[in-house]
C-alpha cells in the first residue's frame, strides 16, 4: 500500500549551472540521507535549440521490515549549451516521495487483508507519521533545498 | 524453484547521434567476458531482430547472461535489452581523415536480479532451507545483492562512458 505524500518541482529558465556537479552531488547527497540510489534513465538527443537532456533517479529507504520511503526525482534540461565550462539552459526538477507500508507484502494480497492493513494504518495513524511520513517531509525538503542550492537559488 | 531477488529494473540509457554500433557491441560483450558473466552470445542472443525501414535501420537485441556464485547456489543475472532505431551510416571527419560511423538513436534497457537456490538442489518449503538461507548465508546474500548492483551499475557507466554521457 502506498501513499504519495511529498511533490515539490522546480523551474530553472536560462540560467547557468553545472550539470556534472549537479549529477554527482545528488548521489552524494541521497547516500548522507541514507538511501539506495538507483540511476533509472538518462537521456541525450540534440534538440532545435540546444542539447536536451533527462534524468531520473529513485532513492530508496528501507526504514524497517514493515515501511519503505522512496523518492523519484526527475530533471528535464532543454536548450543548454556550453558556457566556458559550465552549461546555459533550461531546467525543469520534479520530487515525488511516497511512503510504502507492508513493501514485502507480509499482511498478504487478498482484498480482506488489505482491508485489515489498511485499518491497521489508520488506527496507528500517529505511529505512521512519527516513524515514517515526517521523515520523509524532512528528507525531502533537505533534498529540495540541496538541488536549490546547487542552482544557485536561496533556500530555507 | 529457485528464489529470485530483483535488484536493478529497467534502467535506460538513450541516445541519439553519432556512434560506432559495432563497436558498442563488441565492447559490452568484452566486458561480460571480463567480469566473468557468461557469454551473451555463445548459443545466440536471446532475440536479434533487423528491420530495414526507409528512416534507416531498426535493430533490435536482448542478451541474457548469468554468473555463478558459490556452487552454483547464486546466479547473478541480468538482461541487456538495445532498440536501435533510424541507423544510418554517415561519415565523419576525425584528425582530417574521413571515417564511417553510425549515425542514429539508440535505447539501451538493463535489469538485473540475484537468484538463489539456482542449482535446485534445496526444497525451499523445508525447515533446513530456511534456517540456511536465515542464519548461514545470510550476509552471503546481501554480498551478492551488492554486487550484482554494481556490476548493473560499472555496466552501464561502461556504456555512458562510450556515448560520453555523465557517469559518477
Amino acid at each position: 500500500m502506498e501513499k504519495e505524500i511529498f511533490s515539490r518541482n522546480i523551474v530553472v529558465t536560462d540560467e547557468v549551472f553545472d550539470i556534472d556537479k549537479i549529477y554527482k552531488g545528488i548521489k552524494k547527497k541521497s547516500g548522507d540521507l541514507g538511501y539506495t540510489f538507483i540511476e533509472k534513465e538518462q537521456a541525450t538527443k540534440p534538440g532545435k535549440y540546444g542539447t536536451e537532456l533527462k534524468f531520473k533517479f529513485i532513492l530508496d529507504k528501507e526504514v524497517d521490515e514493515f515501511g519503505e520511503l522512496i523518492f523519484d526525482l526527475g530533471f528535464s534540461f532543454d536548450r543548454l549549451s556550453k558556457a566556458k565550462n559550465l552549461d546555459r539552459g533550461n531546467c525543469e526538477v520534479s520530487i515525488k516521495g511516497k511512503v510504502i507500508f507492508d513493501y514485502k507484502n507480509r499482511w498478504g494480497m487478498n482484498k480482506f487483508n488489505k482491508t485489515l492493513l489498511g485499518l491497521y494504518i489508520k488506527f496507528t495513524d500517529s505511529a505512521m507519521k512519527k516513524k515514517y511520513i515526517v521523515p520523509l517531509i524532512l528528507d525531502g525538503n533537505e533534498m529540495h533545498d540541496f538541488i536549490k542550492d546547487s542552482f544557485g537559488f536561496y533556500t530555507s | 524453484m529457485p528464489k529470485e531477488d530483483s535488484i536493478i529494473s529497467g534502467a535506460k540509457i538513450k541516445y541519439k547521434g553519432t556512434f560506432d554500433f559495432k563497436l558498442l557491441y563488441k565492447n559490452l560483450r568484452d566486458w561480460f567476458m571480463r567480469e566473468k558473466y557468461s557469454d551473451p552470445c555463445e548459443k545466440g542472443e536471446k532475440k536479434y531482430s533487423e528491420k530495414i525501414k526507409p528512416s534507416g535501420k531498426q535493430v533490435e537485441i536482448v542478451w541474457d547472461t548469468s554468473r555463478g556464485e558459490e556452487v552454483g547456489y547464486f546466479s547473478l543475472q541480468m538482461n541487456v535489452k538495445f532498440f536501435v532505431n533510424n541507423l544510418n551510416e554517415a561519415e565523419v571527419e576525425r584528425d582530417g581523415k574521413k571515417i564511417k560511423i553510425d549515425n542514429g538513436e539508440v535505447e539501451m534497457e538493463f535489469s538485473s536480479k540475484l537468484v538463489r537456490n539456482a542449482d535446485k538442489k534445496w526444497d525451499e518449503n523445508s525447515l533446513m532451507f530456511k534456517l540456511y538461507e536465515r542464519y548461514i548465508i545470510k550476509d552471503k546474500i546481501e554480498q551478492f545483492k551488492i554486487e550484482i548492483y554494481q556490476d548493473t551499475n560499472k555496466l552501464m557507466d561502461e556504456v555512458k562512458n562510450f556515448f560520453n554521457l555523465y557517469r559518477f
